[in-house]
């Protein structure tokens, strides 16, 4: 038994230190070493350009026409109208903003002459005729793209377009007492006519 | 940095075993693109805006409509009680917001029987301020408007005139004519050959008004002694009852009347003048009592 110990001194003493210098090692890494790595970090930061709103503001004649507070279009209107007479008048739609849209016309009609009224519009910035002495026969130049016409019951028809920049849309408007019109209708003093436009952002 | 990237990706890493990773999102992409799709462009919020305009210059009364106004009351005026009724006004006038006078674009005469009835069209202008009535019949008592036309449908009456006849029958003598003078064989032939025989004198009365039932006469010539005598239908007589003082018989017929007797006992008297008096009232009550005068020939 000495004879094994005597064998092992020197040398199994530098082994025993070996084996425990591994065991330390060993023991070290197994703790972990990320947490203890440095490492270099770095932030870019991408600022996007400003983003807003388009705009759809449709106006006439360059009045907003808001519902509470119609736009009045004066030269509008014929009074004492006897049958067969008219009055033509131009309006501009335009669109300051920059959203492309479609737009619509409504027609009513009112008062105890309205019913009998015939509303027109057509595309065009030009009317025809005399609005002074009889028979009062204004119409408009151009007659080939009716938007609207009203008969018994006025109706509306959609019309797409596109932006229309500065000059805006130019839209004749004709409003006649028909030659038909019915005896009824003689001495009526409350015709009235309103027109309202909507115009509707055209979707990508 | 790109090279790396690209070998990672191009290393089929992520692709070989992450097809299912990959995968789920896909089908949510074409899950929620699926949806847009069926809720169609209403997904889409767009602007709107409205501008309403009004005619002027006020919003209530931009237009108005004129009048046609009505003709005058017409008058009325016949010449004779076969002769048109002639209905005369004053023009119609429209009120217009033009300048310019406007008139209107004709007229009607109607014919009615009433106050409030349509009544019939008799005659139609389009300048001109009177028409003529040529209707065979017109009632006493009939009412005359004018309808004023302007374009299609416009009308405005006048007020109503209520026609008056005031003109008798016209009566017509076939024979004896007034102012004949002929041979008594002669005179009588021509009698006989228009009036038949049985009776001495024949004619019409006529009136647009229309002619009582009854018509008289009186044919009367001098007595020799002085005085008169009047045809009775069968001889001559110079009773008070026959020949007095605006005494008529009873002829035969109305709108064609003939006095009754036979002519070879009428006028039998040589060189003989007569006078025939036919008596015709309209149903307005005008009377036609003009006589004629004819005479024989020895």
């Amino acid at each position: 038994m000495s004879s094994h110990r005597a064998a092992r001194g020197p040398a199994g003493t530098w082994r025993l230190t070996l084996a425990t210098l591994a065991l330390v090692a060993a023991g070290a890494l197994m703790v972990g070493n990320q947490g203890t790595l440095a490492f270099w970090r770095d932030a870019v930061t991408v600022t996007g350009g400003q983003f807003t709103s388009g705009r759809l503001d449709l106006t006439v004649d360059n009045a907003q026409g808001a519902v509470a507070t119609p736009y009045v279009k004066t030269n509008l209107a014929l009074p004492t109208m006897l049958p067969g007479e008219s009055v033509a008048e131009v309006l501009t739609l335009r669109n300051p903003g920059d959203a492309p849209y479609t737009w619509t016309a409504a027609v009513a009609r009112g008062g105890d002459l309205g019913p009998a009224l015939t509303v027109e519009l057509y595309l065009g910035s030009a009317t025809t005729g005399d609005d002074a002495s009889y028979p009062r026969t204004e119409a408009c130049a151009t007659t080939t793209s009716p938007i609207v016409t009203t008969g018994a019951t006025p109706t509306a028809t959609r019309l797409a377009t596109g932006t229309d920049g500065a000059t805006g849309q130019a839209v004749c408007v004709r409003v006649s007492l028909p030659a038909a019109t019915g005896n009824e209708y003689q001495s009526k003093t409350t015709g009235s006519v309103t027109l309202t436009f909507t115009a509707t952002q055209v979707t990508p | 940095m790109t090279r790396t990237a690209l070998t990672r990706t191009a290393g089929g890493r992520h692709r070989g075993t992450g097809p299912r990773r990959r995968l789920a999102p896909a089908g949510l992409v074409a899950a929620v693109v699926a949806i847009c799709v069926a809720l169609g462009p209403a997904a889409w919020a767009v602007f709107t805006d409205t501008a309403t305009v009004t005619a002027g210059p006020t919003s209530t009364s931009a237009f108005s409509s004129g009048t046609l106004n009505a003709a005058g009351t017409p008058t009325t005026a016949q010449a004779s009680g076969t002769a048109a009724v002639v209905v005369t006004w004053t023009a119609a006038t429209v009120t217009s917001g033009g300048t310019g006078t406007v008139a209107p674009a004709g007229y009607d005469v109607y014919r009615a029987t009433g106050a409030a009835d349509a009544g019939t069209l008799v005659c139609s202008t389009t300048t001109a301020l009177t028409c003529n009535d040529t209707a065979a019949s017109i009632p006493n008592g009939s009412r005359y408007y004018v309808r004023a036309r302007l374009a299609t449908s416009w009308v405005r009456d006048s007020a109503r005139q209520t026609y008056a006849d005031t003109q008798p029958p016209v009566v017509t003598h076939t024979q004896p004519t007034s102012g004949a003078s002929l041979l008594v064989g002669v005179f009588i032939t021509a009698v006989n050959n228009s009036c038949g025989t049985g009776f001495v004198a024949c004619g019409t009365a006529a009136d647009t008004g229309g002619i009582t039932a009854t018509t008289q006469y009186r044919l009367q010539r001098p007595r020799t002694l002085g005085g008169i005598e009047c045809w009775t239908g069968t001889a001559w007589s110079n009773t008070a009852a026959s020949c007095g003082t605006g005494v008529f018989l009873t002829a035969t017929g109305t709108t064609a009347w003939k006095v009754p007797g036979t002519a070879n006992t009428a006028y039998a008297s040589l060189g003989a003048t007569y006078t025939l008096t036919i008596r015709s009232v309209d149903v307005a009550g005008n009377v036609a009592a003009t006589p004629i005068t004819f005479s024989t020939l020895l």
